[in-house]
């Protein structure tokens, strides 16, 4: 995994560098867009991890110009989050958006979340806790051990894990029962949901799905790291 | 700030007068003016030229008497008792009327003030003659009126001292001369005022217009307004320089903001990462726990600075309910982590014109409040709607009624010994809701606990549907 490095601030290179390296990725690293544009047209790297106040040009430029001859990830790393400044880097085709400062285990996780994404539907294994589940073999596992689950409640759980940490919305939750069976009534979420909690308990996986009124549900592990 | 002295547009100074009214007082001066001036000609030029005023005198009883002579004939020659004085009491009359044939109609002799039977010497003199003696006069004279078709020759001899007896018919005069005169001038007078000031402001109230047009979240906007007059197009020409001037330092105030960003978060995410090196303890957890203490307050100082100078597409449309959604969803875990929950209603907010990320970062901004004042295990509440605006109601211990104004204020903190927050949040989100023609109504919810409003401005609010 060979990911391009364009930050023009030294020190700040030289952390991402040692801390990225640390975590398995291996890096290049320019201090101008010229050269990093140089490296990307010899190199084909995995990923581009790229600064937009870069000294000697726009980093928005940048990613037009690559975007025109590759679809290599682009994860944009800025100083600028202004009111609407999110919205110009990801309508340049950034794939992802970073605001300084961040913590490195945060930039490494967006970083595995890119080099992934492509396929990242089929074939693999989401993990939470000490639960598993193989979106191939559609199996779910706690601790190892397989354990039984309606279609329904796969599905849905499914979908929780692949957002795990994030509300999904109950119209995104209600389309796994839609494609499953044909009328849905206004409570058939709502038992699904509970269904697939005394499901979870049970097997004693350390997970929790929550509920958040209004808008959806929300699948966390128990231990919810205090990370704020 | 602004001289409270000079300053025209203070609310509390009355309002000045109108352009009408002000033009109105000089030229009823100028009216007067005129009249006096009129009045002194007038009263010179008979003062000084007394046999004008002897005709016009005779004529004048001459003319009274005639509107009586139908009277007089149904009566057989009896003279009605207003005929027995003349028109100035102090004086003295006589009179006879002749018909065609040169009959006596009718006569009325005052004492020793008598007139011969003879006719008058021809029809078709019309005399008037006048003797004098001491300062008393003798006026005598013979007109000719028409009644009912019928030629009449009326004789007057009037007997009198002094000017006084002149006064009616030189009042009538100043009636004829001045006042009507006056009059007629100041009506017109009126009337070009009203319509010369109002073709004169025409072109001004076009630019007034076009500047109530602009939108104050629009600051590239500049007045084009189609005006006739080169004043008016000076007055366009030098507002469109102030929009300019003004445009150009809410830019510099953005450009700033842009910049500072990057000055502090660059050393910033060097310090993140450096902590993040040292090994786990004590130590670290505290420089941590400032390092995002930091984070939050740069976050929310430029949050401050672009909220202030936010420019509004007038042509987006956000659809509130969409964005409160997306808001709650993503502090939901957040929310989680702390040991608290957020409720979300959908009441039926429509879709306004505006800025969606600023939107979404005020009531983000009233969330994270909320959540910060809830005790463990308590819900913050969030209504989107009904009509353009959002209610968001905590179950902490809520804000002090003598508080609640100064918590919009920047820096300000309810809790002043506590060391969480910048006391900025409600500031930032005041500042985004009057760039939406909007404002922030806290009060005292039900059964405890805050509710902040946050309401949108009526006049930008698109409604959806015939409700």
């Amino acid at each position: 995994m060979r990911i391009l490095l364009a930050e023009d601030n030294e020190r700040l290179a030289a952390l991402i560098m040692e801390g990225l390296t640390a975590e398995g990725f291996t890096l290049d690293h320019f201090g101008t867009l010229a050269d990093a544009d140089d490296a990307a047209r010899s190199v084909n790297y995995d990923l581009i991890l790229l600064d937009l106040g870069m000294p000697d040009g726009d980093g928005v430029d940048f990613i037009r110009n690559l975007r025109r001859r590759a679809a290599t990830p682009v994860l944009v790393i800025t100083a600028r989050d202004g009111l609407g400044d999110r919205v110009t880097g990801l309508d340049s085709g950034a794939d992802d958006y970073l605001v300084k400062p961040f913590e490195l285990s945060e930039l490494a996780a967006r970083c595995r979340a890119l080099l992934r994404r492509p396929g990242a539907c089929l074939g693999v294994t989401l993990k939470l806790a000490n639960l598993e589940f193989d979106s191939a073999g559609r199996e779910v596992r706690v601790a190892g051990k397989p354990i039984r689950l309606s279609p329904r409640e796969r599905d849905l759980l499914e979908r929780l894990m692949r957002r795990a940490g994030h509300v999904v919305a109950k119209e995104s939750l209600e389309e796994a029962l839609y494609s499953l069976e044909a009328p849905v009534t206004p409570n058939a979420l709502e038992a699904a949901v509970s269904r697939l909690r005394r499901s979870l308990s049970s097997a004693q996986a350390d997970v929790i799905v929550h509920t958040a009124h209004g808008i959806g549900y929300m699948l966390t592990g128990k231990q919810a790291a205090d990370h704020v | 700030m602004s001289d409270p002295g000079k300053s025209g547009s203070d609310a509390k100074t009355p309002p000045a007068p109108s352009l009408v009214l002000t033009l109105s007082r000089r030229l009823a001066l100028v009216g007067l003016a005129f009249m006096l001036i009129q009045l002194l000609a007038v009263i010179s030029m008979y003062v000084n030229n007394t046999n004008e005023l002897d005709q016009l005198l005779v004529t004048a009883e001459a003319s009274k008497i005639a509107a009586d002579i139908p009277r007089i004939r149904a009566d057989g020659g009896a003279i009605p008792e207003e005929l027995h004085h003349p028109l100035f009491a102090g004086a003295r009359r006589a009179f006879h009327i002749h018909d065609r044939s040169g009959a006596i109609i009718g006569r009325f002799d005052n004492g020793n003030l008598t007139f011969g039977e003879e006719a008058p010497a021809s029809f078709l003199v019309i005399r008037t003659q006048r003797e004098e003696w001491d300062d008393h006069f003798l006026l005598s004279g013979t007109r000719r009126v028409m009644v009912k078709g019928q030629p009449y020759w009326i004789s007057v001899a009037i007997s009198g001292t002094g000017f006084r007896p002149f006064i009616p018919v030189l009042y009538d005069e100043v009636a004829f001369h001045v006042i009507f005169p006056v009059i007629l001038l100041s009506v017109m007078f009126v009337f070009f005022n009203i319509s010369a000031v109002r073709s004169t402001l025409k072109p001004l109230r076009t630019v007034i217009d076009a500047i109530n047009q602009i939108d104050p979240a629009q600051i590239s906007t500049r007045i084009d307004a189609a005006t006739s007059t080169r004043e008016a197009q000076a007055l366009v020409a030098a507002v469109n320089r102030m929009l300019a001037r003004i445009e150009r330092s809410v830019r510099a105030l953005r450009e700033f903001a842009g910049n500072a960003a990057h000055e502090l978060r660059t050393p910033l995410a060097i310090m993140l990462l450096s902590i993040g090196k040292l090994p786990d303890g004590d130590v670290k957890s505290k420089l941590l726990k400032d390092a995002h203490g930091m984070k939050r307050l740069v976050d929310q100082m430029l949050d401050m600075a672009q909220a202030t100078a936010l420019e509004i597409d007038g042509r987006a449309l956000v659809p509130l309910t969409a964005v409160a959604r997306d808001v709650v969803a993503d502090l939901t875990p957040l929310a989680i982590t702390r040991g608290r929950s957020l409720v979300f209603h959908d009441t039926g907010a429509p879709e306004i014109r505006g800025h969606s990320d600023a939107i979404g970062r005020a009531l983000r901004n009233v969330i994270e409040n909320g959540l910060a004042h809830s005790p463990a295990g308590a819900a913050v509440e969030i209504f989107s709607g009904p009509g353009p605006c959002y209610t968001v109601r905590d179950h902490g211990a809520g804000i002090p009624e003598d508080r609640r104004a100064k918590v919009t204020e920047r820096f300000y903190r309810v809790n002043q010994s506590g060391n969480e927050g910048s006391g900025l949040g409600l500031a930032i989100v005041l500042a985004i809701m009057e760039a939406h023609g909007g404002n922030v109504e806290i009060s005292a919810a039900n059964g405890g606990g805050t509710l902040v409003r946050l309401n949108f401005g009526a006049g930008r609010s698109v409604p959806l549907g015939s409700t």
